[in-house]
């Protein structure tokens, strides 16, 4: 019986792996063909000088050395704007999406689709108008937040054109954030409604269901956005891009708009890629770092 | 996050691919002209020789330029193609982010066969040899002579090599507009050298000029500068702005003993003088707020800006707004006048099949003869002698039409063949990193977070650097 019972198992574990492999397979072949080689000729040219106008050759780790020495004068800024933008960028966002996919949870409120729809919006319109738009609301002069500043007798700000230009970048990219909400408000769906009978039949209010309910049953969801999020705020470039140009003072002059900028403007194509290597590393470092505290915070509902 | 991977790693690809056919392509032209320069040169007479087959040529041409440039631009190139059927110029026109651009095209081994290139990128392909000595293809046409051409307007890479011309003559000035002046009860700005303003007049009519909401001058004591209305005046926060001030201060960018130019007395003092415009007497739009202003033109029609300092070029959108202005010489610091033209030059590129139709293009754009509608609406000022010194042609262009006001000769035409200097991207080496820490320091400077000195003294020694010496 046994040996039956583990040849069955043995099998079965066969076929879900072959059937794992065929599901992923696209992924797999999208990978193989587009990014690996790529990767790989990055990786190569991140150890050249190679430059448009130029003849390249080997150079060693000579561009790395030039980035950690501070021999470059813009990389530790830009690490520094990057890691301070998804700093703020990741609980922002986050939280903002969280709390609107709650509300938008509640069965009992009325025009529910219209609502998620509107919620949702922000994030299928083109970056490029939403940027133009948050520049005119931003408008030191002439926008519509210092007008109501104003009128409420408020001192005004520069917003995204002075000081101030990270916290304000986050208003545009919390306004975006109904994609995270989407995921959120589907985790939330997914929460057995038997659960909060239950806390029902034992007394328990709203805030209960919440802490021991919504909450931990929410953490793989919570996990996941914030590992997706994270990553694409490390990656952050078309604020930089379309809004500020890397400024003012260079306070927005994320990685991967320098890298931009090395490859295009500086025409320092070698040093470009050692960057984004660079920014490989530091993402692969940041996600590990998550991965290993969510065993301390995220509960999968079959670990009880 | 994988698509973006993904496309960070495909533009690597790309660029690598590119890398390849890069050197597979030099190599090539390497043995067929071991003699490089010599041999390029002896190419467009060849080809020269070939023409009568009148085989069907397609050229590539890339060029920058605003909403009204471009429809200018194509009618040139349909005129040119009428003149010469067997030659099609397919026209790009890029309106942003040129250099990036350029840069990619070139990386991927597409560069146009000629086209419009930023001075300081087109130092640094010429240095590689990518682009032809116009002095070259000049000398083996029999039907041109350098002394044809506006001297000034050559860009050097070496003695005796240009990498080609200014894309047309143009120079900085003064330009405002008359109903602001005519209600703030303001003279017109001055057309002649001898009569340039001082800073300190330039000031004090900036100060009449800059309205808040409530109509208040900076010079009232309710003067809100929070709200400003209508700035005095509007500079940009480039070279272009601050050095034709600093030569006139008897300035440079880089002194003979390889200083940085800005950190010294006489460049620091315009830095200074220019910053104080907007953080003490806010009669000029800082960088921040010149975000959420339209285009310097435009501003100036909308009338957010009284007067704005900036190349000739835009007489073409002022008048095309039909805004009634002005023009004026800038103003006149401590030594001699100065005014500067662009950034832009048209580059051959030798990896052209047609160098001798792309010179060919290039030489139909310059005179005038052809080109007289873009002379004429205000974007370009020729780039041939004749036109500057003989009446009846600088009545052609430089008078009687909608674009050339009054005193244009005065303020414009002449300071252009007598009190030019290039800008520091024509000639300094390395220019778009050195400027890449400049611009910020400046930004420091107009936020108001630093002193003109703590800004520039900041970078002195890491521009110092930097330098890796001049071409003049």
């Amino acid at each position: 019986m046994n040996n039956v019972a583990a040849i069955k198992s043995t099998t079965f574990k066969r076929r879900d792996t072959l059937a794992g492999v065929l599901f992923s397979l696209p992924a797999i072949i999208g990978f193989l063909a587009f990014s690996a080689g790529p990767m790989v000729a990055s990786l190569v040219l991140s150890f050249t000088n190679y430059s448009i106008s130029r003849p390249s050759s080997f150079i060693g780790f000579a561009n790395y050395a030039e980035l950690f020495s501070g021999q470059d004068s813009f990389f530790w800024s830009s690490v520094r704007v990057t890691l301070a933008f998804a700093a703020m960028n990741v609980p922002a966002c986050i939280l903002t999406a969280f709390v609107i996919a709650l509300l938008l949870n509640n069965k009992r409120l009325r025009g529910m689709t219209f609502l998620r729809a509107a919620f949702y919006i922000p994030s299928i319109l083109p970056i490029i108008a939403t940027a133009m738009i948050f520049m005119w609301i931003m408008s030191p002069d002439f926008g519509l937040l210092n007008a109501i500043l104003r009128a409420l007798h408020l001192p005004t700000s520069k917003w995204i054109y002075g000081n101030a230009v990270l916290p304000s970048l986050l208003l545009m990219t919390s306004w975006c954030s109904g994609n995270i909400m989407v995921v959120f408000l589907a985790g939330m769906q997914g929460i057995p409604n038997a659960l909060y009978e239950a806390i029902e039949v034992d007394g328990g209010g709203t805030l209960r269901k919440f802490l021991h309910c919504t909450l931990p049953l929410m953490t793989p969801t919570i996990f996941f956005n914030t590992v997706m999020f994270l990553i694409s705020s490390m990656q952050a470039f078309l604020q930089a891009y379309i809004m500020t140009q890397g400024g003012p003072n260079n306070k927005t002059n994320f990685i991967v708009y320098y890298l931009y900028r090395v490859a295009f403007e500086f025409q320092d194509i070698g040093k470009a890629a050692s960057l984004g290597w660079v920014l490989f590393a530091m993402i692969l470092l940041v996600t590990g770092l998550l991965f290993w505290s969510s065993k301390y915070w995220v509960v999968y509902s079959d670990d009880n | 996050m994988k698509q973006k991977t993904r496309l960070l790693a495909l533009s690597m690809a790309v660029v690598l691919t590119a890398a390849l056919f890069v050197s597979c392509s030099s190599s090539k032209e390497t043995t067929a002209n071991p003699s490089g320069a010599s041999s390029a040169s002896a190419s467009p007479a060849q080809v020269a020789g070939n023409n009568e087959a009148q085989e069907n040529v397609t050229l590539s041409f890339t060029y920058w330029g605003g909403s009204f440039e471009q429809p200018l631009m194509e009618k040139l190139i349909k005129g040119f193609e009428a003149q010469y059927p067997h030659i099609k110029v397919e026209g790009q026109h890029i309106p942003a982010d040129y250099e990036a651009k350029m840069s990619a095209m070139v990386a991927g081994n597409e560069a146009p066969d000629l086209g419009y290139i930023r001075d300081f990128m087109a130092l640094d392909f010429a240095k590689q040899d990518m682009l032809y000595n116009i002095f070259d293809m000049i000398d083996q046409d029999e039907t041109l002579e350098r002394d044809d051409f506006v001297e000034n307007y050559f860009l050097y890479w070496d003695e005796g090599k240009s990498y080609g011309m200014y894309t047309a003559g143009e120079a900085y000035a003064l330009f405002y507009n008359k109903e602001a002046f005519a209600e703030a009860g303001v003279d017109p700005l001055p057309t002649k050298i001898e009569d340039a303003l001082t800073w300190e007049q330039l000031l004090e009519i900036s100060k009449k000029l800059t309205l808040d909401q409530n109509g208040n001058n900076a010079n009232s004591p309710d003067f809100d500068p929070t709200l400003i209305k209508q700035y005095g005046l509007r500079f940009d926060f480039n070279q272009g702005g601050y050095m034709p001030l600093v030569h006139s201060n008897g300035g440079v960018y880089v002194t003979e003993d390889g200083k940085f130019g800005l950190a010294q007395p006489e460049g620091l003092s315009v830095i200074e003088r220019m910053g104080d415009l907007v953080t003490t007497h806010h009669v000029s739009p800082s960088p921040a707020e010149v975000k959420s202003l339209p285009s310097t033109a435009v501003s100036l029609t909308t009338r957010q800006a009284a007067i704005i300092m900036i190349g000739q070029w835009v007489l073409l959108d002022l008048s095309e707004s039909g805004v009634d202005f002005g023009v004026g010489v800038l103003p006149k610091m401590e030594d001699a006048y100065s005014t500067s033209p662009g950034w832009g030059t048209i580059g051959i590129f030798k990896s052209t099949e047609h160098p001798d139709e792309a010179f060919l293009f290039w030489k139909w754009l310059c005179d005038p003869e052809n080109s007289e509608e873009a002379h004429k609406a205000g974007l370009w000022m020729p780039l041939m002698s004749k036109w500057y010194t003989e009446d009846e042609y600088v009545n052609r262009w430089a008078a009687g039409n909608q674009a050339h006001p009054e005193g244009y000769i005065d303020a414009v035409l002449t300071p252009a063949i007598n009190n030019f200097h290039r800008h520091p991207s024509a000639y300094v080496k390395n220019f778009a990193k050195i400027d890449a820490l400049v611009q910020p320091a400046l930004e420091r400077m107009y936020l108001g977070e630093e002193t003109a000195e703590e800004a520039m003294q900041g970078i002195e020694a890491e521009v110092e650097g930097l330098f890796e010496g001049v071409y003049k």
